[in-house]
């Protein structure tokens, strides 16, 4: 089924869920009443609620939240699709606090101890899903957009 | 809440000598002119509400009064919070995180009126910047279809900036003349929401951005128009002075949203409602565009008013025309009985 002329129903979403489940330790029942969509011809994925389908007349720019920017990638996922669905991961999450929490924020790449293994995690802080982290040789490194730093940095100002 | 001047509505006109004889107009509908002049000139104050998608609102809740202990409840929106002048929430981690939204409190109040569960199709024919699209997708539990529609370009990405960062699966956005929808599409949405552009002379005490970026590191400030505002501190602006308030824009205007509202009935199931709503005074813009909708095709539902929010109903008749008489049935909010923007709304139940 196609939603509109430019998405349709992504072929692979059942790897795609199953290795995000597992590499994130979250259960699949977390994405339950979800399916995943194709953007033609960009190949970026969304994830959008069930109920989404397509209707006369309103082709559909955008379906629910982006999942990933593509679909050759596995682990990439959107900040967007991190806080909405990760929030309980148990595997590849970092939980911070402190100086490493402030320089995730602002976009500060910055050393952990003991250094995890490379790969993106989710990064929380008092159990609230921040967003996707990479770690590159013991560095985190935030992958939050430049306006969300800018933004973090305005709270942190207070 | 903001409107803007659609396609197709005449260029510069004469302006009115001074936006307040404009707002002077409607001293026979207001019960206390100076008390309504006064309360445009002040400050508007803005709600932040838990966003049930993104984890426990009563959490979120707590969030919000240990940010702002002032904060005062909305009696009518769950875990909805009004805030004191000068607070920043586009500032705080939980808007960038999406846990809250910021928005004006009697914009709270169509999307209230919707009455949207989950599992429902609805259809916003006008979005952005989704104040009110975020409020439905809350009310449908996150479940069923939403399509947010906009014409304008420009305005998408605000729109799609607020439903990622609130976390909304079920919504599916479009860039349609909402006008221009096929006739004889299938009636498949349960209810819709026509929160027409209009002349906006309710929003006369909207936030007005600071000129410096609002975090003082300089540079150019680069969020989305949403977070900028609601990185503002409030205070009023001037009452507009423009060609919004003249008759030919009226005219104009009028004849795209009575296009609207009936494109939206059109693809309402019978028995669903469309919520047809404006931030404007002008019964041209309100009363007169729900007359021109066919009695037996809709009826205008009474509504109840929210706890502690007084609504004033819709005017019988307005320079000489005579409305249908079920617009008593429309509520305007005005800014002085509830310290609100002023608002119209009115349900309509399709038959
Ligand atoms: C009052 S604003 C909507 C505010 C929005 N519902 C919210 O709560 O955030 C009206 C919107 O309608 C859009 N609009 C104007 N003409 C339209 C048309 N013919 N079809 C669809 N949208 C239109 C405007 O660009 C504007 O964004």
């Amino acid at each position: 089924m196609r939603v509109s002329e430019s998405f349709e129903l992504h072929p692979g979403a059942d790897a795609l869920l199953a290795w995000i489940g597992e590499h994130f330790g979250v259960p699949l029942a977390v994405f339950a009443g979800h399916r995943v969509w194709r953007k033609i011809p960009s190949a970026t994925l969304w994830i959008a609620a069930a109920g989404v389908e397509p209707v006369a007349g309103l082709p559909y720019e955008v379906v629910g939240i982006r999942l990933q920017r593509n679909d050759a990638s596995f682990g990439q996922v959107s900040n967007a699709f991190v806080r909405r669905f990760l929030n309980g991961a148990t595997r590849h999450v970092l939980d911070l606090d402190g100086d490493a929490l402030e320089r995730f924020l602002v976009g500060d790449p910055g050393a952990l101890e003991p250094a995890p293994r490379n790969g993106y995690y989710v990064v929380r802080a008092a159990g609230e899903a921040l967003g996707r982290g990479r770690v590159h040789d013991g560095v985190l490194h935030s992958e939050l957009p430049k306006e969300e730093r800018r933004s973090a940095r305005a709270a942190a100002a207070g | 809440m903001t409107g803007t001047i659609p396609d197709g509505a005449p260029g510069a006109q004469p302006a009115p000598s001074d936006a307040a004889e404009g707002l002077e107009r409607y001293a026979p509908l207001v019960d206390d002119v100076d008390a309504f002049l006064a309360a445009c000139e002040r400050p508007l104050p803005r709600v932040a509400w838990a966003n049930p998608l993104r984890g426990d609102p009563e959490v979120t809740a707590r969030r919000i009064l240990a940010r702002c202990p002032e904060a005062t409840p909305v009696p009518w929106w769950p875990h909805a919070y009004r805030l004191p002048d000068g607070v920043m929430p586009g500032n705080w981690l939980e808007f960038m995180l999406g846990l809250i939204h910021v928005q004006e409190e009697a914009t709270l109040w169509p999307a209230a009126l919707v009455g949207a569960a989950p599992g429902d199709r609805v259809l916003d024919l006008c979005a952005a910047p989704g104040n009110k699209t975020a409020l439905i997708a809350a009310q449908m539990g996150d479940r069923g279809l939403l399509v947010a529609n906009e014409k304008n370009r420009g305005r998408l990405s605000q729109l799609r900036f607020n439903l990622e960062r609130l976390g909304v699966t079920c919504a599916a956005v479009s860039n349609v003349d909402g006008r221009r929808l096929p006739a004889g599409a299938p009636r498949d949405f349960d209810h819709a929401l026509v929160d027409a552009p209009c002349s906006c002379e309710g929003t006369t005490r909207k936030l007005r951005r600071r000129a410096a970026p609002a975090d003082g590191q300089g540079g150019e400030d680069t969020a989305p128009a949403e977070v900028r505002e609601a990185r503002t501190p409030t205070r009023p602006t001037r009452p507009r002075r423009s060609a919004e308030t003249t008759p030919g824009f009226r005219k104009a205007i009028q004849a795209i949203q009575i296009g609207l509202l009936r494109k939206a009935i059109a693809r309402v199931r019978p028995g669903g409602t469309v919520i047809y709503a404006t931030c404007t005074y002008a019964p041209e813009e309100n009363e007169r565009v729900l007359h021109a909708i066919d009695p037996a095709v809709a009826a205008i539902e009474p509504l109840t008013a929210p706890p502690g929010a007084p609504l004033a109903p819709g005017v019988r008749s307005w320079g000489g025309v005579e409305f249908r008489s079920d617009v008593v049935h429309a509520a305007r909010f005005w800014p002085h009985h509830h310290d609100t923007g002023g608002f119209f709304v009115a349900r309509l139940r399709v038959l």
